[in-house]
């Protein structure tokens, strides 16, 4: 939907527009016919007070009721229409002025209030010219009810020239009212129609940008699904031939290897080593994959018991290799256990693969310090060399075999470990880093944002 | 290789089925389809494979040409004979999604495919004497 149109369709108060006009004469007719309800019921109960005869007026009154009511229910039938307001709000007044004829008319001089309602409600109805229409009808009834009346007025002492000015006074008063009542009305609806058309603006650019992110989001999960099927590609149509490869070459040297001479041997055996250990990089990719792309809701993480869990795992190396392993208290964080479950089993994996046989010291620390949660996990290692402490955080990122030896040995690995560690780091918003000289030992930090961050 | 134990290995590699073909030979009479149609069609005893032998168990890639693991074993389930043959599924990635569809659908184990003959021999006489040698008869017992 193109905002304009949203903007529209969401704005009810748009001026002369036939359903808004119509659900203004719904409520102000509902209200004329609670309005006069409750006048009935105020008469019906001072009847005695000041000698109503009920008979005369309640046949009109529940007449003007149930117009009302009937008009209510046909409400946007008539509404649009202007000629049908005045015929209305005449009736009305009509009506209204001999209902208070019959209760006594301008001997009542108090019943020149009750002209304020229609005045008023042909406002609610629908603020132009009609209000002063409705006023001066009112006036005007007011004149005829004093020339009815001339008589009995004259009997209690109030003179034609009195009763002129009454009539001049009624005219004055209901025209200023309806002045009030237009003017008033019209600011408050107009506030309340430049409110509804700022709050129609807003939803329209906040549906915009909700439709630009949904938008995102599916490009999103179009490139997620891009991603799956390049993955599923690299596993089979890569992984497969190459493991195939393997296999038949391992076969071969199985079978045929005590038949080589020593070279030929030693090239079948190359042929298996390396194309082992570009299978391992692919296995490892995939799991790189799988690892960082997982969804998995966050939570308070334990990382001493992520340790504790990293530990046992790693246990038959640990006890092969004699490590001492020490492990301080540690805090918890928030954040997803699985996934932080890997960094931490890479790298204590990492230290015990680079401490010496037998001389193999771990310490594992962490704190929460300036609203961030540190874990160390320090060794007595082989340690890196500076040049390549951004490089081993890289993808097959790897300080190179005849440089790290540790008892007489290269070690093997990929270099995909700690690229997983700085990436699900990175994704809970915290960060990785190395203190490390050969010879040295390492230590590896990572803080995590304590509350979470995301 | 009559009198021996029949295996039926599916997979489109033809390597692997090289592979697979060579370790097995020692100990089982080994047959080879490379899609899971033929598969169904050999284990329901459909043509081309209408004399073929019941095999003791099954050696099923995850990803076939025609159609997944879990769809094999779900077609093969709907039989009550065919059902009680063990499956061995093996898959280039060690996946918990996958490995949790075969097992739904019925497959006794889940297995990465090993790329070493030693560790492909091992995997699969340890399936066979885990889930298919105590109620296997010899190949022709069908």
């Amino acid at each position: 939907m193109a905002p304009d149109t949203a903007a529209r369709a969401t704005s009810p108060l748009q001026p002369e527009n036939p359903a808004y006009l119509a659900g203004r004469a719904r409520s102000a007719t509902l209200i004329a016919a609670a309005g006069l309800g409750t006048f009935f019921a105020l008469v019906a109960v001072t009847r005695n007070t000041f000698l109503f005869d009920l008979g005369r007026v309640a046949w009109l009154f529940s007449g003007l009721i149930l117009l009302n009511l009937a008009l209510a229910a046909t409400a946007p039938r008539w509404a649009p229409r202007r000629w049908a307001i005045y015929a209305y709000e005449g009736v009305l007044v009509i009506v209204l002025s001999i209902i208070l004829h019959r209760l006594g008319g301008l001997m009542m001089g108090i019943l020149l209030i009750t002209y304020a309602f229609p005045v008023i409600h042909g406002e609610m109805l629908r603020s132009d010219s009609s209000v002063f229409a409705t006023a001066n009808l009112c006036a005007a009834c007011y004149a005829v009810m004093a020339w009815v009346e001339h008589g009995s007025l004259r009997d209690v002492g109030v003179d034609t020239q009195q009763q002129i000015a009454f009539v001049a006074i009624a005219f004055l008063t209901l025209n200023f009212l309806a002045l009030y009542a237009n003017r008033y009305g019209y600011q408050l609806r107009n506030l309340a129609r430049h409110l509804q058309a700022k709050v129609a603006e807003r939803t329209a650019e906040l549906s915009a940008v909700n439709a630009e992110l949904a938008a995102k989001a599916r490009a999103l999960e179009e490139k997620q699904d891009e991603l799956k099927s390049f993955v599923y590609t690299v596993t089979h149509d890569l992984k497969s031939p190459l493991s195939a490869i393997l296999l038949i070459a391992d076969l071969l040297l199985q079978r045929e290897g005590t038949g080589l001479a020593a070279e030929g041997r030693e090239d079948l055996e190359r042929i298996v080593r390396l194309a082992g250990g570009t299978e391992d990089m692919i296995r490892d990719l995939l799991e790189l994959f799988r690892i960082t792309s997982q969804p998995e809701a966050p939570a308070w993480v334990e990382l001493g018991a992520l340790v504790e869990r990293a530990l046992e795992t790693l246990h038959p190396q640990i006890a092969a290799k004699g490590v001492r392993v020490a492990v301080g208290p540690l805090p918890r964080v928030w954040g997803q256990a699985r996934k932080l479950g890997h960094v931490v089993s890479n790298l204590l994996g990492n230290a015990v693969k680079y401490v010496a046989a037998e001389h193999g010291e771990i310490a594992v620390s962490g704190a929460v310090e300036n609203g961030s949660v540190r874990l160390s996990v320090r060794d007595n290692g082989i340690g890196i060399p500076p040049a390549y402490h951004r490089g081993i955080f890289e993808l097959f990122g790897r300080v190179p075999g005849q440089e790290q030896e540790v008892d007489g040995r290269p070690v093997g690995g990929t270099g995909v470990g700690l690229a997983i560690v700085k990436r699900i780091v990175e994704a809970h918003r915290g960060s990785v880093a190395l203190e490390s000289a050969p010879g040295a030992g390492s230590c590896f930090t990572v803080r995590l944002p304590a509350g979470g961050g995301g | 290789m009559a009198g021996a134990v029949s295996v039926l290995v599916v997979d489109d590699n033809q390597g692997f089925l090289r592979a697979a073909r060579a370790v097995l030979e020692e100990a089982f009479a080994v047959h080879t389809v490379e899609n899971g149609t033929d598969a169904l069609a050999f284990l329901g005893r459909r043509p081309p494979f209408a004399d073929a032998p019941r095999p003791a168990f099954v050696v099923l890639d995850f990803h076939l040409p025609d159609m997944d693991a879990p769809a094999v074993l779900r077609e093969l389930g709907a039989d009550a004979e065919l059902a009680a043959i063990p499956v061995l599924v093996m898959s280039q990635a060690d996946w918990e999604e996958d490995a949790a569809a075969a097992h739904a659908a019925g497959a006794r184990q889940f297995r990465v495919k090993p790329s070493r003959v030693q560790a492909l021999r091992e995997t699969i006489v340890a399936f066979w004497k885990e889930h298919a040698h105590a109620g296997a008869r010899p190949a022709d017992r069908g």
